[in-house]
């Protein structure tokens, strides 16, 4: 009786679908405090100022590094393409009872950052029992093309967050995104299927 | 850093917390955990100033408890819970007590009042209703309580729309001889929230 037990046990357990570190030529791997300098000159490009309020500074950034990554759920991600940094992102904050945490990025050029940012958040649904990310966007020209790039991937708009943000010494509101686990895979789906998390 | 008022109104007494509260905002705990509109247990604090004990005006055992603290990466924008054991609580007394820790975060000088509401939690969105507050953002399935994920309500407010709904609804504390009641629990639910 057991042994018919186990067999059945057996013959239904699904195959593992593997990590992907790379792909069409951008490769992943775990953001390092000695990044701390990469992570610098990325928050003085665009409007990623306004994105991270983070003094940029080497020592302060290594050191925010090395505190996420022992933070519970946190991921910090470094993306590469020809050697060189196209992004970075890390999932912080988690909320362990609600299975959610919020997502931080910077890329180079965000309009062109549909796959590695897809690919760093299919590392963080793969690595984690995440059911959903979030993100808030201050509402600028200067950050409008993040809220383009992450409904690329698949967040939806959720609302705003009314005059939260003072820059400038004027107030702007944040617009609040969200990303289910099933929203990605349905993205998954339709725009890139070898991201799929289910084999 | 925000710090609880200490007033005494007609019908509810705020005051900060004190360590010697501690067992009573406990037993609090534990009646808010089993509360599924209330994100289950959370652990005591009576040393955040912005922790604030509400009482019925007279004294006695604690009703509630209103927390004040700042929104992370927003400055002077004021992150506010409040929950009221209504098995003990008269009706106006939290909504007396709210109204005096709002004021006072407006006088220390918070740009806005926020709140996050989770859906089901439909007392505490009547209210809102009645002092036409809407909610501008949704977060879907950002909480887990009772057995399951529900959706997050974001409200948020300042000064000038507190004043209006003071104006609007001068008696706040207790329902206007022919106003909305906006602590009735039997009045029906309005529209379905736009957010």
């Amino acid at each position: 009786m057991l042994e018919a037990a186990i067999v059945t046990v057996r013959g239904t357990t699904p195959d593992a679908t593997p990590a992907i570190a790379e792909l069409d030529g951008i490769t992943l791997d775990r953001l390092h405090p000695d990044h701390a300098g990469l992570v610098v000159g990325l928050l003085r490009m665009r409007g990623h100022a306004q994105l991270l309020d983070l003094v940029p500074e080497e020592r302060n950034i290594a050191s925010l590094i090395q505190t996420m990554a022992g933070q519970p759920w946190s991921l910090p991600m470094i993306a590469v393409r020809d050697g060189e940094c196209v992004g970075v992102a890390a999932s912080v904050l988690a909320d362990v009872k609600s299975l959610n945490a919020s997502l931080l990025t910077m890329f180079v050029e965000p309009g062109e950052s549909t796959l590695p940012l897809a690919m760093m958040l299919r590392q963080l649904y793969w690595t984690f029992p995440l059911h959903r990310l979030h993100i808030q966007i201050p509402d600028m020209d200067l950050t409008r093309e993040y809220v383009d790039l992450l409904t690329s991937v698949g967040f939806d708009v959720e609302g705003r967050l009314v005059d939260h943000l003072i820059a400038a010494g004027r107030p702007f509101d944040v617009i609040a995104l969200g990303q289910c686990r099933a929203d990605f895979e349905a993205w998954c789906d339709i725009h890139e299927p070898r991201l799929r998390l289910e084999a | 850093m925000f710090t609880a008022p200490e007033v005494v109104g007609r019908l509810a007494a705020v005051a900060p917390a004190t360590p010697d509260d501690l067992d009573e905002l406990t037993d609090l705990a534990w009646t808010r955990s089993l509360h599924p509109a209330l994100a289950g247990w959370q652990a005591t604090r009576v040393d955040d100033p912005g922790t604030a004990v509400v009482r019925p005006a007279h004294g006695g055992t604690v009703i509630g408890t209103i927390s004040s603290r700042p929104l992370p990466g927003y400055p002077d924008v004021a992150n506010v819970s409040i929950f009221t054991d209504t098995s003990t609580a008269r009706g106006g007394a939290a909504l007396e007590a709210y109204a005096a820790v709002v004021s006072a975060l407006f006088d220390q000088g918070a740009r806005l009042v926020h709140h996050e509401v989770l859906e089901l939690n439909r007392p505490i969105r009547r209210i809102f209703r009645g002092m036409r507050l809407e909610p501008s953002a949704r977060y879907r399935q950002h909480g887990y309580v009772a057995g399951r994920l529900w959706d997050v309500l974001v409200y948020s407010f300042d000064q000038r729309f507190w004043e209006d709904v003071l104006d609007r609804i001068p008696n706040f504390s207790t329902p206007r001889a022919n106003g909305p009641d906006l602590t009735d629990p039997a009045r029906p639910e309005g529209p379905p929230d736009s957010a």
